[in-house]
């Protein structure tokens, strides 16, 4: 029998409809997600999540910490003063990530608000400059995200994008996520075998593993800086490399504040503080160690930055600013930018001595 | 805006959504001869005028024809016009190139930049004006028609070439697409963009990566020649299939242009599965004007060898294009000769890889940015030392799926079927279709159409 114009374009309807739903039933249940590569971005959003969700069923008096790769602090060791400061620290930060991604992650881990005594989240500074990476136009967003996104999410996430290309990109990956997952997929088809292993392995051990990580110990001893010459002098076998990133961290000329920034983090941190607006988790910014060499003072520039105006809302904290000033040396930093296992160490602990100082005891 | 650009889509569903809105037929032709040039512009819109030129000098020659005694006087004009154009913005470079040094002239190149579309649109207008020289087509009396003819989006920029009967039976008696059209093209668009963006430009890299400078080995020079002949299938079909699927969904039938053509089991076959509606214009109006076979086997040899060799440079001004074109009638003028042009049904599938191979060779010369680097990749081919393939396991794996899918749908016919039978198949096709779409395909950057250059 002859199919209708009506019929078929039902048919149409009903076959693109489809498309969603096939993706849908690999991409939105999970399915896909158990057997995603833990070495990615996606696959460390997705594994932190099912790590930290199911740690909230095992304790309680929980604080969760987010940040970069700078945040190098160490939940194992920060716990060993949990009889003192009465909590257990959790870390749900990932490298590389940054506010918008932690908002998407922390609003799936406490849907309710009320799993955490605390959100602790690290950062770099408290100012509003420009930093070396765009944080609001980064492709990788999209990649820590794409676990977390729902269809309700899509605009909202795809606006905040500036450019149009990456607002696309997050459009149709947010409706479509096997496109967001492809890479993953080919290596997947690639390597079978490996990836059901590696997959099985992690699913049940990749928790423990985050946990009991401990960092490098290789250290920057032996590097100096002539603050008025602004001369760094290497030690001997120090990685050539170095000296670019120090030009570009270190000894980098003051950013441009253009407001992007302070939007950005305005609008996401904003999020995350409303999101436990009536409840009674607290909200603390830190300021992480700057890096191995820095000057003995610290530069207000905006004293409105978006983090202090934040600051001032209830149930909001503000870390000290130089409070981790000490830590701020070439033996406690692997390369410029990050601690090495001793300052991880020395970090966690003056972390937990800052957060029980500012919040108080568990309530 | 690219066929498989977010763009296109969003300009498509509106030209749709207003076409089944008008309910005034000359309105919604006016509508598409706006959105043509709309879509024309949107590359150049400086380009509409000399589309515009030619547009009008054959539909006048047309009428002329039709109404004068001395109907070659306008049969004349009006190829003048179209292949003068073609060569002035496609040939001028190459033929300075050749005859300067001739002369005893420096090579001064001129900065031309080539209409897009151009050599699909004239041809098309060519085969029109010839049509109605020989009496086999009615000139159109309405301009808007013919305009629509010549400018109609989904094939103006890389075909098919329609010939004037099959599109204004379409569109002088307009029927509502059925069921089983509109089905058909929602399906034929899918699977265009699917072999576009998930394997002719997966494919585009590894052959991109190659010609562009190409490294010694013989698995490297296959791997990388064969990552083209897959492309170049791919992306070309995969644009017609768009273009007639969209065709179908606006009530127009625009003719098979791909037949699986790797699947043929002789050049000739593969000239009659390829670019069919190149091959049978290039058949219709040059092969049998210059007498075709009909003046013994030496004159038929030159024939095919005359027609390919312009059919090559029809494709692009370069020596590499006249060598390829060259290369295909000399095979198709020794296979002739030997009496292989015609299938054979116990010895296809030898004959079928021997001809895949000489096809694959061919592309070389079609690919190579010069012939320096043709002869590097054909010694490479022959001789070079083993080296590494290019091509990963999962991008066999894609050559491997669509030869199935190409020989079950030889056999079957699959797509009409799936057009004609049961939503719970269609939907379900649909779907997995989608979803290689969206596992595959190359979505960050809109690799262009390669016949979008010609």
């Amino acid at each position: 029998m002859p199919t209708t114009r009506r019929a078929a374009v039902v048919t149409i309807l009903a076959s693109l409809a489809s498309v969603f739903l096939l993706d849908a039933a690999i991409f939105r249940t999970g399915i896909y997600m158990r057997w995603v590569e833990a070495d990615s971005s996606t696959g460390l959003t997705e594994y932190r999540f099912r790590a930290e969700r199911d740690r909230q069923r095992q304790a309680g008096n929980l604080v969760l910490t987010f940040g970069d790769s700078r945040m190098a602090y160490l939940p194992r060791v920060a716990n060993q003063y949990t009889s003192k400061s009465g909590y257990v620290f959790r870390h749900a930060g990932t490298a590389g990530s940054s506010a918008r991604d932690w908002y998407y992650l922390m609003r799936d881990l406490d849907p309710r608000a009320n799993r955490y005594q605390a959100i602790v989240i690290g950062l770099d500074d408290l100012e509003d400059e420009d930093s070396l990476v765009s944080r609001q136009d980064d492709p990788r967003s999209l990649h820590y995200n794409i676990g977390r996104l729902a269809l309700t999410d899509l605009w909202d996430f795809a606006i905040s994008h500036p450019s149009p290309a990456y607002q696309w990109a997050a459009i149709r990956g947010g409706i479509l996520k096997g496109i967001v997952m492809q890479e993953d997929f080919h290596h997947l088809l690639l390597h079978p075998k490996a990836r059901i292993r590696s997959a099985n392995l992690n699913w049940t051990g990749w928790a423990g593993w985050a946990y009991d990580y401990d960092d490098e110990e290789r250290s920057l001893a032996g590097l100096s800086i002539d603050w008025k010459t602004r001369q760094l002098s290497f030690s001997p076998g120090m990685d050539p490399g170095y000296r670019k990133m120090f030009q570009e961290t270190l000894l980098r000329k003051p950013a441009l504040a253009t407001g992007l920034r302070g939007d950005y983090q305005r609008h996401w941190f904003g999020r995350m503080a409303n999101h436990y607006r009536n409840s009674a988790t607290r909200f603390v910014f830190v300021r992480l160690p700057r890096g191995p060499l820095s000057p003995r003072t610290d530069v207000l520039l905006n004293p409105n930055s978006s983090i202090r105006q934040l600051a001032k809302q209830p149930r909001v904290f503000l870390g000290t600013p130089l409070r981790y000033m000490e830590l701020e040396r070439p033996d406690y930093f692997k390369d410029p930018l990050h601690l090495n296992r001793a300052g991880a160490h020395a970090f966690s602990k003056m972390l937990v001595d800052e957060v029980r100082e500012l919040i108080g005891p568990p309530h | 805006m690219l066929f498989n650009t977010a763009p296109f889509f969003a300009f498509f569903a509106v030209v749709l959504l207003l076409f089944y809105a008008i309910p005034w037929w000359p309105a919604r032709k006016w509508l598409l001869l706006a959105a043509s040039y709309y879509f024309y512009a949107s590359w150049n819109p400086k380009f509409l005028a000399l589309l515009g030129s030619l547009t009008l000098v054959d539909y006048f020659c047309a009428l002329w024809i039709e109404r004068s005694r001395r109907p070659k006087l306008a049969l004349i004009l009006s190829l003048a016009a179209n292949l003068g154009f073609l060569g002035f913005f496609k040939y001028t470079n190459f033929l300075i190139a050749v005859f300067a040094p001739l002369a005893g002239q420096p090579v001064r190149v001129f900065d031309i930049v080539l209409p897009l579309g151009i050599s699909f649109h004239t041809f098309q207008s060519i085969s029109y004006v010839v049509d109605v020289y020989r009496g086999q087509q009615t000139a159109i009396r309405s301009l808007p028609d013919y305009a629509l003819f010549i400018a109609f989006f989904p094939q103006l920029v890389a075909g098919p070439i329609v010939r004037a009967r099959d599109f204004f039976r379409d569109l002088l008696a307009w029927q509502p697409p059925t069921g089983e059209d509109l089905r058909l093209g929602a399906w034929l668009i899918l699977l265009g963009l699917t072999k576009k963006m998930a394997f002719a430009d997966r494919f585009a890299m590894v052959a991109d990566t190659y010609f562009n400078s190409p490294t010694p080995g013989q698995l490297t020079a296959i791997t990388g020649t064969l990552a083209f002949g897959l492309q170049i299938f791919f992306d070309f079909s995969g644009y017609t299939d768009m273009a007639i699927g969209m065709a179908k969904l606006l009530g127009f039938h625009f003719p098979e242009n791909f037949r699986r053509p790797y699947l043929a089991s002789s050049i000739t076959e593969f000239w009659r599965r390829w670019h069919i509606s190149l091959s049978s214009w290039l058949r219709d109006y040059l092969y049998i004007p210059l007498g075709g076979s009909r003046h013994g086997a030496w004159r038929t040899y030159f024939n095919l060898l005359i027609t390919m060799l312009l059919g090559g440079l029809w494709h692009g001004a370069s020596w590499n294009f006249v060598l390829w074109g060259g290369y295909h009638g000399l095979l198709l003028g020794l296979e002739r000769a030997a009496g292989l042009s015609q299938p054979s049904r116990w010895l296809r599938i030898p004959r079928t890889i021997i001809t895949v191979a000489l096809v694959m060779l061919g592309w070389v010369f079609f690919r190579a940015s010069t012939f320096e680097a043709s002869r590097f990749v054909l010694t490479q081919i022959f001789t070079g030392e083993p080296g590494a393939g290019l091509l990963n396991r999962w991008q066999w794996g894609l050559a491997v799926l669509a030869l199935l899918v190409a020989l079950i749908e030889d056999r079957w016919q699959v797509t009409e079927r799936l057009a004609r039978g049961p939503a719970w198949i269609y939907i379900p096709a649909f779907a997995l279709m989608g979803l290689v779409l969206e596992l595959f395909g190359v979505f960050d950057q809109a690799i262009p159409f390669i016949y979008f250059q010609f």
